[in-house]
């Protein structure tokens, strides 16, 4: 056969990788399999994650789980409002034995990053982190210090509280693949929680082992890029942004960037399932968490809170309205 | 709209346009119809559930009863005057029992009460109805019936067998019936405008079939005969007391279409030129003492040439070489309701035609000759006395027109006529026969100098009516006559004032004593056109008399000796339009037959033959195919744009990102829009919001028998449509047999809940 095409035989590897990743994590994150899925997507389609939630429910938990289940590097910051971008991005020191500046890579410097509060930092710190996100890489004193690959941030914020913080602005919020909340298990998965885990959840978190390699994760990730998006789905994208766009509801609407990461998480999303191609579903099921941090709503003056569930609202409205494809 | 509230919309006005068609007869008393519409409208807002409705429902008991002690008043009243027909008691217990129905509708059931009380309502009215606006309610009645009763069943449909399951263990149960009846989403304002629509149709189809099934009849086929009413003619006049039809009644009697008209300029002319017109019918030969008799002789018979359809009319001695129509004016009659058998023309007829209808499916009416002229329609054989009376009619009258100058001009001129003309001598006598007892008349006829042996017949003719017209006036009271004087004497010497048969009866009279033949006619002067309708409608105060002259070489000549009367004032705008109407009706309607449709079509032909130059015909042809052609082009770009809209995605396919040559698999496609066309049709279409896997799983929860197979031909067809992959033919194959065989299942059995059994 001279054709390209793909036999899935080779494609079912990946969504066995990706089952065998989520089974590992849910093992210390219980009844949340659309968290661990997103934060999946979000590693496949080399992306971001900002999960916007209140503490304590296992935020912190799902990115220690993914870091120890690829077997990859972890670094935690805390956001302070006294944090500097050096604390983030590492420095520069002078060493009097070779008389030369040394770089001391900050905690940027991991597989996996969890951003704790990011919204307590100053702006500047902020976009210190942003800008390595965005790159792939961090210049300090006009040299280049490469990011490690796989790279996925995980920043949280607390949504609940507004004093003393700086909420990221909208231009900033787009560097975020997906943004998610975790949310209450439910009482039955509460229960379960309550009667099955032995002492303290760090025990549990270091019982667990690596089962894919950074080099699986990197495999995920190219063949991720190798699923299939339809013209089709390619116009129904299209079609979306534009409503988007013209809704009266919204003062911006769905950037092109938006578009891609629409279509970067749908094809991961495809590829956890085991297909190469892309469903109307997969884009479907992550509307939400792709396109509402990359909206502005109408009325700025609203309450940040009330206006994610009012542009959440506006965007199902949107695809409701719309012909599926297909 | 909700289904209900529509529902009884259109039932409301069914019962209301019945009511109104009741009303155009004027046979339901004013107080019963009030009261009915006090209750009708009461009732409006009374809804199963509401206040009202359970108000009503509380006081059932008394309602009852009072309803039977209604009841039972009506019947007496009708026992009452059982040997007398009056339906005013009648009416109201029809009306009672609506209204009470009205009150108490509940279900579909409460409906079909209604809907057959105010067709029982339709019914009665239409056996006493006959005006054009009980018509316009019966249209009107036919569409919402129609339309009502589609709602109706509709709404039977959804109370009787919707059922509805709600998991797929559980047994069917009826839907909350007030539920769906109450929702604007079950059924939309679209539908309400399609059924309305359907009703509409439906009507003009019956009024397609009406206007175009041959209209043969079952006497045409039987041969049965005709039994219509059958009376005769008074055969006299008696002055002062008969003769004239009843005056200032306005009724319309019969109406002429004189295509002659139609050249004048404009409607005054043409109203002028209607003035002019005289209808003569009965014609009397004898006088005896105030009253004027057909003397019923042989030699006055009229003569009657058949030829086709045309029966030739003509005298007993007057040359039958005059059955030709050269020059002649064709007027169609259509009789209202004129009281006698004589058949009215314009003066002077020379021919009646009968259309075919009455030939065809009447079996033998045929035009009759009676005297001097006269001549009727008649069933049955020769020996047969009867003659049919004229309340509905029409026939086609051809008729010389004697001169229509200006209104008055008497005597008129005739035309020449073709022929000589000798008057039998025995008829010459019985024209000249001026009875004793008229002394003073005969002597005043030689003082004007026109004894038997004076000048011409003109100047006697001219010198009679001047003189009649000098001395007396003319009047529709005329003085009572005193017994024992004969009332022509009476109205010459003593008493000089009466109405147009004295002045004809006096003519006739005085003429004889001059030795002029003469005889006394009736008939119509004059009629109104109705711009409207292109007629002349005459009214029975329109009827006259008078007299008719032999003039040597011209035959018998119109004496006009009434002076002119004062304008009969013209019937009002609604008058007019409303007898158009009626107009319309009974040649359109009530007279549509075989020879109407053929005149129809006939004039469809000729309006058609007018364009018929080539170069019209070559304009029309070549129009209509270049119309077709454009809806040809019109149908092509959109089937190519269609294609074209396809071929896009397979295009982009084949360069796709890894360049995998990718095509949508046109038979897994086809498969599964026929998969959604027969799950559309058992009641589960797809949204368009609807992805194929949100779909296929709506169906699954839903507990569809079929939904298995269609899951699998989901996963096909989205494998195909998105990712390209295209499955084998075989299994395209076996797929379709799977998911068409799950349906046809689902399909008979399941079609009322949808669900598996």
């Amino acid at each position: 056969m001279t054709t390209t095409a793909l036999p899935r035989e080779r494609l079912a590897a990946p969504a066995d990788l990706v089952a065998a990743l989520e089974a590992n994590i849910a093992r210390v994150l219980r009844g949340k399999p659309g968290a661990i899925r997103h934060a999946v997507i979000a590693l496949c389609a080399r992306g971001h994650l900002l999960i916007e939630d209140v503490p304590g429910v296992g935020k912190t938990t799902l990115a220690r789980a993914l870091a120890r289940s690829i077997g990859g590097s972890f670094h935690r910051i805390q956001f302070t409002s006294d944090l500097l971008p050096s604390d983030v991005l590492g420095v520069s020191v002078f060493d009097p034995k070779s008389g030369e500046f040394q770089f001391k890579p900050g905690p940027v410097f991991a597989n996996l990053v969890l951003a704790d509060e990011i919204n307590r930092t100053p702006p500047r710190t902020q976009s210190a982190l942003l800008e390595a996100m965005n790159d792939g890489q961090v210049s300090i004193d006009g040299r280049c210090f490469p990011l490690e690959n796989p790279f996925l941030v995980m920043a949280t914020q607390n949504s609940e509280e507004h004093y003393g913080t700086y909420p990221l602005p909208e231009s900033q919020m787009d560097r975020f693949l997906l943004r998610i909340r975790i949310d209450y298990p439910s009482p039955a998965d509460e229960r379960r929680i309550l009667l099955e885990s032995l002492g303290r959840p760090e025990d549990e978190l270091m019982r667990l082992d690596a089962v894919v390699s950074v080099a699986d994760v990197r495999r995920l990730q190219d063949a991720a890029e190798r699923v299939h998006l339809s013209p089709e789905l390619a116009d129904y994208i299209v079609a979306v942004a534009g409503e988007t766009r013209r809704s009266p509801h919204l003062a911006v609407g769905v950037s092109p960037r938006g578009q891609l990461a629409w279509r970067n998480a749908a094809r991961a999303a495809a590829m956890a399932e085991g297909r190469d191609y892309v469903l109307p579903d997969d884009l479907k099921s992550l509307a939400g968490a792709v396109l509402a941090h990359r909206v502005i709503p109408a009325s700025p003056v609203e309450a940040v809170a009330r206006s994610r569930q009012e542009i959440e609202r506006v965007l199902a409205d949107i695809i409701d309205r719309l012909p599926s494809p297909g | 709209m909700r289904f209900q509230a529509a529902h009884k919309l259109v039932t409301y006005l069914l019962v209301l346009t019945a009511l109104a068609a009741l009303g155009t007869t004027r046979a339901v008393a004013p107080g019963s119809a009030l009261i009915f519409l006090v209750v009708l409208v009461g009732s409006f807002g009374v809804d199963a559930g509401n206040r009202r409705a359970a108000w009503l429902d509380r006081v059932a008991g008394p309602m009852r009863a009072g309803m039977g002690g209604l009841l039972a008043v009506i019947v007496w009243r009708i026992w009452r005057r059982m040997p007398d027909a009056d339906l005013a008691p009648a009416f109201d217990l029809v009306l009672a029992l609506l209204g009470y129905k009205l009150c108490y509708r509940r279900s579909h059931r409460d409906y079909v009460h209604i809907y057959a009380l105010a067709f029982l309502l339709m019914l009665v009215a239409s056996t006493i109805a006959a005006t054009v606006l009980f018509m316009v309610t019966f249209a009107i009645y036919v569409v919402l019936a129609t339309w009502a009763l589609i709602l109706f069943h509709l709404r039977r449909e959804m109370e009787e067998n919707y059922l509805v399951r709600h998991s797929a263990q559980a047994p069917s149960q009826k839907v909350g019936i007030g539920r769906i009846l109450g929702s604007r989403r079950v059924v939309g304002r679209a539908f309400f405008g399609a059924t309305f629509a359907v009703a509409v149709a439906v009507f003009a189809g019956a009024v397609a079939i009406f206007a175009l099934l041959p209209r043969l009849g079952a006497g045409f086929v039987l041969g049965a005969r005709a039994s219509g009413n059958v009376i005769g003619l008074a055969d006299e006049v008696a002055l002062g007391r008969y003769g004239v039809f009843g005056s200032a009644r306005h009724t319309v009697l019969f109406r002429a279409t004189l295509p002659r008209l139609g050249a004048l300029p404009d409607d005054d002319a043409r109203r002028a030129a209607a003035e002019q017109l005289y209808f003569r019918g009965a014609v009397y030969d004898g006088y005896d003492r105030g009253r004027w008799l057909r003397s019923r002789r042989p030699e006055l018979r009229t003569v009657i040439e058949q030829e086709g359809e045309r029966a030739f009319i003509h005298e007993i001695g007057e040359p039958a070489g005059r059955n030709s129509l050269a020059g002649s004016e064709r007027v169609e009659i259509e009789a209202v309701g004129i009281p006698a058998a004589v058949l009215f023309a314009i003066d002077r007829p020379i021919a009646i035609e009968l259309p075919a209808s009455h030939l065809g499916a009447a079996g033998s009416v045929r035009v009759a000759p009676r005297w001097s002229g006269e001549t009727a329609l008649r069933v049955g054989g020769d020996n047969s006395e009867g003659f049919v009376t004229l309340t509905s009619a029409h026939y086609v009258g051809y008729s010389r027109l004697q001169s229509m100058g200006p209104a008055g001009q008497s005597p008129s001129v005739p035309d020449a006529i073709m022929g000589s003309f000798q008057l039998e001598p025995k008829a010459r006598e019985d024209y000249l026969a001026v009875p004793a007892g008229l002394p003073r008349m005969g002597a005043l006829a030689s003082s004007l100098g026109t004894g038997p042996n004076g000048a011409g017949d003109a100047p006697k003719i001219a010198a009679v009516v001047a003189w009649l017209r000098a001395g007396h006036s003319y009047t529709l009271r005329p003085p009572a006559r005193p017994a024992g004087v004969d009332p022509v004497e009476d109205f010459l010497f003593d008493q000089p004032a009466g109405h147009c048969e004295f002045f004809a009866s006096a003519a006739v009279l005085m003429l004889r004593a001059a030795g002029v033949p003469a005889r006394y006619v009736t008939g119509f002067r004059g009629g109104e056109w109705n711009p409207l309708g292109g007629y002349i409608a005459v009214r029975d105060e329109r009827a006259h008399a008078w007299a008719e002259a032999w003039v040597s070489g011209q035959g018998w000549v119109r004496v006009d000796a009434t002076p002119p009367a004062t304008g009969i004032a013209r019937a009002g705008r609604f008058a007019e339009t409303s007898d158009a109407l009626d107009f319309f009706w009974s040649r359109w309607v009530v007279g549509y037959d075989l020879g109407r449709q053929r005149d129809l079509a006939h004039r469809a032909w000729r309006q058609l033959g007018q364009l018929t130059p080539a170069a019209t015909w070559r304009r029309v042809v070549g129009g209509f195919g270049l119309l077709l052609a454009m809806v040809a082009l019109g149908l092509a770009l959109r089937r190519a744009r269609r294609l074209q809209g396809q071929a896009e995605p397979t295009l982009a396919m084949a360069v796709g990102p890894e360049g995998r040559k990718r095509r949508p698999d046109g038979a897994i496609d086809r498969l599964y829009r026929r998969a959604l066309g027969r799950l559309a049709g058992v009641g589960w279409p797809r949204r368009a919001n609807e992805t194929p896997h949100e779909y296929a799983e709506r169906l699954r929860d839903a507990g569809l028998f079929a939904a298995g197979a269609f899951d699998a031909l989901t996963d096909r067809y989205a494998e195909a449509r998105f990712g390209g992959h295209a499955s084998s033919d075989e299994v395209v194959a076996e797929l379709g047999r799977t998911i068409l065989a799950a349906l046809s299942i689902a399909t008979p059995g399941g079609e009322k809940t949808g669900r598996s059994p």
